[in-house]
C-alpha cells in the first residue's frame, strides 16, 4: 500500500513563551492509501491537535507533517489553504455546512472552489449526494434535514473535491445512534469499495468498533497502535 | 466571484430583523439627508430667485465709484446711448433705470431712515414686476396734484399710514441743500423680503429727478436677460459696451449671495457625509456582530479551501449588498418627497414673519437637480466598503483550527 501520510517526531507546544503546554512530544505515524483508521484517546491526549496538524489548519512546534511527499508544514497559511482545497476532505463534529447553500450546492461548493466545470460539478455532486442516500434531498437547505442527514452531507462534501484522504473530527458526536450507524455504514462502504482513506478522531465505540486501525494517543505520545484484520 | 456574491446575498436574508433594521436606517438616513438637502437648496434657490427678481435683476450698471457710498453726484448721464445699446441686444429681455437718494420719510406719526428710488413705473414692472406685489391701493397710474410714492405694507404700518394718505420725504441734493416734498401714498406693496420692503419707497423718476436738479441722469440701469444663463457670456459684451461705466453681473453686486450658494452647497454635501458616517458606524457594528456570529462557519469555509480573498469578498459583498438594497427605497422615498413638496410646496407660514425677514417665501419649495442621486449612489458604495474593511479584516485573522470548534 502507498503511504499518504507521514508523520516524523511531531511536536505542538502551546503559549511556548509563558506555561508551556505540550500538545504533542514527538509522534510519528505512517498512513496508508485506503485505511480506515480511528485516533482515540482522553481528552487532553493530543486528538484534536494532532488532527489540526495532519489537516494543515495549525502549524507543529517542530516536526514533520508529509502528505503525498509534500512536508506542509513548510507551507505559508495561503498554500495550506490551496493544498488542504486539493488533497484533504474534512468532515467536523458540528457538520458546519453553508446554511444558504442546499445540499447540492454544498458539495458543490468545494469543487466551484477547484475551478472543475458547472457540468462536472453537477454530475459529481448528484452522484455523491446519491451515494450517501440523500438524492431526495438534493435541494434542502441544511436547516430542513435532521443532524444525520446534514453530516452525510458533510461527507459527501468532503469526497466531492477527490481528497487524498478524509480527516473526519468526531463525526458521530452530535448523532443519535442510528444516524450514526447510518453514517459509518456509508463511510465504511466508500473505504471497502472505493478506496478513499478515513481518519478519524473519536470517542465513540461505534466508530473504534469498526476502525481497522486504532491509535491512541496518551499525553501527547502515541500509547499503543493497533491494526485488525 | 459569482458563487460568493451569489452566498452573500443569501447570507443578507438570514436574519431578516436584523437586516430589516440595517435596511431602515440607511433608507431612513438617505431619505432625510436627500431631503433636507432639497429643502435647503429650494430655500436657497428662492432667496437667490426673490433677490434677482425683486431688487438685483441679472446686470446693474453704475457709474464708478457710486456703489462704494451712494454719493448722489457719481451718475450715469449718456442714458439714451446706453438704452439704444441695450434695445438692440438681443439678449436682453428688459430694462429700467433708477435714480436713488436715501432719505427720511415722515408721516403725521412718526419717521423712517429709507431708499428713495425714483422709477419708470411701466420700465420697472418689466424688470421686477412690482406691480404683482401691490396688496392695496394700485402701483401709480394717473399722477394727482400732489405726486405718488408706493411704500411697502410694513413701513406703511410702523408709520401708520394708509392709502392716499400724504407723506413727506426729506434728502439732500447734490448741492447738501435740504430738500422736502410732499407725496401721496397710491399704493402698498409686500415681498417676501421684508425688511427691504421696510427700507425702500418708490416715487416717479422725473419727479425725483426734479427735486435734485437732474435732467436724464440715473444712478442706476438694471437689466434682465432674457435667460439667466446668458450671464457668463453677456458679460463681456456689456463691459466692452460701457467702458466707461461699472457693469456688474448680480454675482459681482451681491458676492455674498453668491458665496452663500455655494456655502450652502457644501453644506448640504457635508450633512449627507456626516449622515453616512453615522450609518457607516451602524453597519460596521452590524457586520462585526455577523462576523462574530459566523466565526465557526469562516474558520470552516478557511479550513475546507476559501481563501482569504474569497472570504474578504464575501464579507464586502454582504455589507455592499445590504447597503444597496436599501438605497433605493431610501432614494425612492426622497424622490417622492421632493417631487410632491416641489409640485405643491411645503407651507412654513407658522414661521412666516422669521421666513420674510430673510426674504424667504414661506412656502418652500425643495430643488434637487438629477445629477445628486449618482452621487449618493456612489457614497452609498463608498459607505459600505469603508464600513465593511474592519469586520472583513477579522474574518480573514480568523483562525480555522480555532474557529471550528467556537460554539
Amino acid at each position: 500500500m502507498k503511504e499518504i501520510i507521514s508523520i516524523q517526531n511531531l511536536e505542538k507546544i502551546y503559549n511556548p513563551t509563558k506555561v508551556a503546554v505540550h500538545a504533542l512530544r514527538g509522534v510519528n505515524l505512517s498512513v496508508n492509501e485506503g485505511e480506515f483508521a480511528a485516533i482515540v484517546g482522553p481528552s487532553g491526549s493530543g486528538k484534536s491537535t494532532f488532527l489540526n496538524l495532519i489537516g494543515g489548519l495549525d502549524n507543529p512546534t517542530s516536526g514533520k507533517v508529509i502528505i503525498g511527499g509534500n512536508d506542509i508544514s513548510k507551507l505559508s497559511a495561503n498554500q495550506l489553504i490551496e493544498f488542504r482545497l486539493q488533497h484533504i476532505g474534512f468532515v467536523f463534529q458540528a457538520y458546519n455546512l453553508i446554511p444558504v447553500l442546499t445540499s447540492k450546492e454544498n458539495v458543490e461548493f468545494i469543487m466551484l472552489m477547484q475551478n472543475r466545470s458547472i457540468k462536472e460539478r453537477e454530475e459529481r455532486a448528484i452522484s455523491l449526494l446519491k451515494a450517501v442516500g440523500l438524492e431526495k434531498e438534493i435541494d434542502r437547505r441544511p436547516v430542513e434535514l435532521s443532524g444525520g442527514q446534514q453530516q452525510r452531507v458533510a461527507v459527501a462534501r468532503a469526497l466531492a473535491s477527490k481528497p487524498d484522504f478524509v480527516l473526519a473530527d468526531e463525526p458521530t458526536a452530535n448523532l443519535d445512534s442510528k444516524s450514526a450507524e447510518n453514517l459509518l455504514d456509508i463511510m465504511e462502504r466508500l473505504n471497502q469499495e472505493e478506496g478513499i482513506t478515513f481518519l478519524f478522531s473519536t470517542h465513540d465505540a461505534r466508530v473504534v468498533k469498526r476502525a481497522r486501525r486504532v491509535v491512541t494517543l496518551e499525553d501527547g505520545l502515541i500509547a499503543s497502535d493497533e491494526s485488525r484484520s | 466571484m459569482w458563487t460568493i456574491a451569489k452566498i452573500a446575498w443569501r447570507n443578507i436574508w438570514r436574519n431578516k430583523l436584523r437586516s430589516f433594521a440595517v435596511f431602515a436606517s440607511v433608507a431612513l438616513g438617505l431619505w432625510a439627508g436627500i431631503f433636507a438637502t432639497s429643502l435647503a437648496n429650494g430655500l436657497n434657490e428662492q432667496r437667490i430667485s426673490n433677490v434677482i427678481d425683486n431688487q438685483l435683476s441679472h446686470f446693474q450698471i453704475h457709474a464708478p465709484g457710486f456703489r462704494d457710498n451712494f454719493e448722489i453726484n457719481k451718475v450715469i448721464t449718456n442714458t439714451e446711448s446706453i438704452q439704444q445699446k441695450l434695445d438692440s441686444n438681443p439678449k436682453v429681455k428688459a430694462y429700467t433705470t433708477r435714480t436713488m437718494v436715501s432719505g427720511m420719510v415722515s408721516s403725521a406719526s412718526s419717521s423712517k431712515g429709507v431708499q428713495i428710488k425714483g422709477i419708470i413705473p411701466e420700465n420697472e414692472n418689466a424688470v421686477v414686476n412690482l406691480e404683482k406685489f401691490m396688496v392695496e391701493g394700485e402701483y401709480f397710474g394717473k399722477a394727482g396734484r400732489t405726486p405718488s410714492i408706493i411704500l411697502g405694507k410694513t413701513l406703511a404700518d410702523k408709520l401708520n399710514v394708509k392709502v392716499r394718505k400724504k407723506l413727506i420725504l426729506k434728502f439732500q441734493d447734490g448741492n447738501n441743500e435740504v430738500i422736502a416734498a410732499a407725496f401721496k401714498v397710491k399704493g402698498l406693496y409686500k415681498t417676501v423680503d421684508t425688511r427691504n420692503d421696510e427700507m425702500t419707497v418708490f416715487i416717479e423718476q422725473p419727479k425725483l429727478n426734479e427735486l435734485l436738479g437732474f435732467s436724464d441722469e440715473v444712478h442706476e440701469v438694471a437689466i434682465l436677460l432674457n435667460d439667466i444663463n446668458n450671464i457668463e457670456t453677456i458679460s463681456p459684451d456689456l463691459k466692452a459696451a460701457f467702458p466707461n461705466l461699472l457693469v456688474e453681473s448680480w454675482k459681482e453686486v451681491f458676492p455674498g449671495l453668491d458665496t452663500a450658494d455655494q456655502l450652502q452647497e457644501q453644506t448640504s454635501m457635508l450633512l449627507l457625509y456626516i449622515i453616512m458616517l453615522a450609518l457607516c458606524f451602524g453597519i460596521l457594528n452590524t457586520m462585526l456582530m455577523v462576523v462574530l456570529e459566523r466565526v465557526r462557519e469562516f474558520g470552516m469555509l478557511m479550513a475546507v479551501g476559501m481563501n482569504k480573498l474569497k472570504v474578504f469578498f464575501m464579507v464586502m459583498f454582504e455589507t455592499i449588498f445590504l447597503m444597496l438594497t436599501a438605497t433605493p427605497v431610501g432614494l425612492a422615498m426622497a424622490w417622492l418627497t421632493v417631487w410632491y413638496f416641489s409640485k405643491f410646496g411645503l407651507d412654513f407660514s407658522g414661521q412666516s414673519e422669521g421666513f420674510e425677514s430673510m426674504g424667504i417665501d414661506p412656502i418652500v419649495y425643495p430643488v434637487l437637480t438629477y445629477d445628486y442621486y449618482p452621487k449618493v449612489i456612489m457614497l452609498v458604495v463608498a459607505a459600505a466598503i469603508l464600513s465593511a474593511i474592519y469586520p472583513a479584516i477579522r474574518a480573514v485573522r480568523l483562525n480555522p483550527a480555532e474557529s471550528i470548534r467556537k460554539l
